[in-house]
């Protein structure tokens, strides 16, 4: 028979807290804590009783003196903490945000994990302070450089809590590490837009800073790669949040808005399956592509989450759209089609050209062109898209500097079909709410004057 | 004797003497929330304002810590704290003082006569726990706080001891005559059941 004392705790230790009740009172004391924060000095003075003159006895026994009191502590102990929430360097109350608020949250930051995301957290305020103070062209130089440093300290604690992890966990380090790359590249995005920004301070230190950083983290020698199941459980985990974030942001979003995120949906889960299709035989690429969708999936949410993001960046600069291999290769036979028509356009023009030394260049440039028109379509045939589009966006550039250099000749700018003048050369575009997409490159490099000469065709 | 977990008594963590105060509190309160409640909850019986009482205890004890004190055993500490806000909120209820109990059952608690290791044994040895944890809430305060703080709490005799600043002869004595009256009070609802089932047969 067991024991009365086993028996009676092994009944008493049914009793315990529910894991919401434990949290809700945990929640309050962390809020007390919070708003009864440690003196700075950290130890009490050792006073004599006899000698205290704190036990002054003020009579507060009228109504109003206790709601005056009660209102003044109100204001204090709730009022103070949540306005300085919103100041910036220079405030009255910045250090009461920075000092007391902050200081109490890394506090109580207690694991290495903790502290990387709080210490992420401060850096991305830190930023957004600066952005605010140059949007109102008060960034000066002083407070610049004062922030910059700040910036640097967060994310140097950052890179010291992932060295921390990295002891005990080298795969939770490593995508420690992607998640703070992606919030650089976040917040790299951010700054350059607002540097664009016209009546504001610059940001160029700020900036400066964030690069050095991320130069840092990418060259970081002690990172290790996570596995390739480690990557797909937080991708999974990731993307579930994401989804979760887009059923909430469908309510209140555009039409257009909704198209554009399910578009990054559809490219990132387009990405993870090529990856899980690729690691038989390219397990290198394999990995590339999904710490990418990784990437991709967490500037995705900070785009949802944050609207000081989506104010200033568009979605098309933090996670650009990915073509897929049949819109790449519409793209590309738009591209060629719209190359011949300029082709056969600039052929009609020829005849008037009277200055020997155009004519001749055009000759040449219109051989080419054909040339090129013609590896295109017969890359195409042999579904070689990377090929097409490399050659066929040489043709459309080419095609576009036949165009400007016959036009003082037809007393115009012809029309190119399918561009607008001052258009990238070479772009393609892609049938999405934001218009240019995918950009590809020429290699093939045609110098054009504002007067038609010389052309110069390597 | 069981095994103590960490939520019950012991464990390092917030035990540990020096260190961030703000993470050796809250290794504290993760440590010894559920203990705490526990000891509330057979102190009161009222889980809600249990968990009133432990909120308090860590606000409490959250300000003896601001006042720059440092906290050696948080353990014995919190139990404290928790100890005296139930005998507030005993106050508050009204309920019986432990002189005024003494003084009703007109108990001598200077002698000792039950003082015998082989007593409790006895007394525990056909005491069904499931019931008696039924009718602590029926104790007088003063032995439901030793049975509470004895056997659900697992804190030994010195313990409970300085825990409520009487000596451990004291606190023998108590926890004997509180095991005493509980098996009374459960022979007496056995009694009770057995007329009741026994009653429409008569």
């Amino acid at each position: 028979m067991k024991s009365f004392e086993t028996e009676i705790k092994k009944y008493a230790l049914k009793t315990r807290l529910k894991a919401i009740e434990r949290e809700a009172i945990r929640d309050r004391v962390l809020s007390y804590m919070e708003y009864h924060p440690l003196p700075k000095h950290g130890k009490t003075e050792h006073v004599s009783f006899f000698n205290r003159t704190d036990f002054v006895y003020v009579s507060l026994n009228t109504l109003r003196v206790k709601i005056f009191a009660t209102v003044v502590a109100m204001v204090l102990i709730v009022g103070v903490p949540f306005v300085a929430e919103r100041s910036v360097p220079g405030d009255v109350l910045y250090l009461v945000k920075t000092g007391v608020t902050e200081g109490i949250r890394t506090q109580l930051a207690t694991t290495p994990y903790q502290k990387v995301t709080l210490e992420t957290k401060l850096m991305e305020r830190r930023i957004g302070e600066a952005r605010l103070l140059a949007s109102e062209g008060k960034l000066t130089e002083e407070v610049e450089a004062q922030i910059a440093e700040t910036v640097r300290e967060h994310a140097s604690a950052v890179q010291t809590g992932i060295a921390e992890i990295r002891v005990d966990n080298e795969e939770e380090a490593a995508l420690a590490g992607i998640a703070f790359s992606s919030a650089l590249e976040v917040q790299s995005a951010v700054l350059n837009e607002s540097g664009k920004e016209e009546n504001t301070s610059s940001v160029d230190g700020i900036i400066n800073a964030v690069n050095t950083v991320r130069e840092e983290v990418a060259s970081d020698a002690d990172s290790a790669s996570p596995s390739f199941d480690g990557l797909t459980g937080r991708i999974e985990s990731e993307t579930t949040r994401a989804y979760e974030l887009f059923e909430s942001v469908k309510k209140s979003a555009t039409t257009e808005e909704i198209a554009d995120i399910d578009r990054r949906f559809a490219d990132i889960d387009r990405k993870i399956v090529g990856a899980k299709e690729l690691r038989a035989t390219d397990e290198a690429t394999a990995m590339g592509d999904m710490i990418d969708a990784l990437s991709l999936t967490q500037k995705l949410i900070a785009f949802m989450t944050d609207i000081d993001i989506r104010e200033t960046v568009t979605l098309e600069t933090l996670v650009p759209v990915v073509l897929t291999p049949a819109e790449r290769l519409s793209a590309v036979q738009q591209s060629i089609t719209e190359s011949e028509a300029s082709r056969v356009a600039v052929e009609a023009a020829t005849p008037t050209i009277t200055d020997a030394g155009i004519a001749e260049k055009v000759k040449i440039g219109l051989a080419d062109l054909v040339l090129r028109i013609e590896a295109a379509r017969a890359f195409i045939t042999e579904e070689n898209i990377e090929g097409a589009e490399t050659v066929g966006g040489e043709a459309r550039a080419l095609a576009e500097d036949l165009m400007k250099l016959v036009a003082p000749v037809v007393g115009e700018i012809l029309p190119v079909p399918g561009t607008v003048t001052g258009e990238l050369l070479g772009t393609t575009t892609a049938t999405t709410t934001e218009g240019t997409v995918g950009t590809t490159t020429s290699s093939t490099t045609v110098v054009v004057d504002e007067t038609p000469e010389p052309l110069e065709v390597q | 004797m069981a095994k103590k977990d960490n939520n019950q008594a012991g464990g390092a963590g917030g035990d540990s003497p020096g260190g961030n105060p703000e993470e050796r509190f809250l290794k504290a309160f993760d440590e010894y929330a559920d203990a705490l409640f526990r000891h509330a909850v057979y102190r009161l019986s009222d889980r809600e304002r249990a968990i009133e009482i432990v909120h308090d205890t860590y606000t409490k004890v959250w300000g003896y810590v601001r006042g720059g004190h440092e906290i050696e055993t948080y353990k014995s500490f919190l139990y404290k704290v928790i100890n005296n806000l139930i005998i507030d909120e005993y106050r508050r209820r009204k309920e019986y003082s432990l002189d005024a109990m003494l003084a009703e059952e007109g108990t001598d608690e200077g002698a000792f006569p039950e003082l015998h290791a082989g007593n409790v044994d006895e007394v525990t040895f056909s005491l069904d726990a499931k019931q008696a944890l039924e009718l602590l809430g029926e104790l007088p305060p003063v032995y439901r706080e030793v049975i509470t703080l004895r056997y659900v709490d697992g804190l030994g005799p010195k313990e409970i001891s300085e825990l409520i600043e009487e000596t451990e002869n004291v606190v023998s004595v108590r926890i004997h005559r509180a095991l005493r009256l509980l098996k009374e009070k459960i022979v007496l609802r056995e009694e009770r059941a057995e007329d009741k089932r026994l009653k429409p047969i008569l």
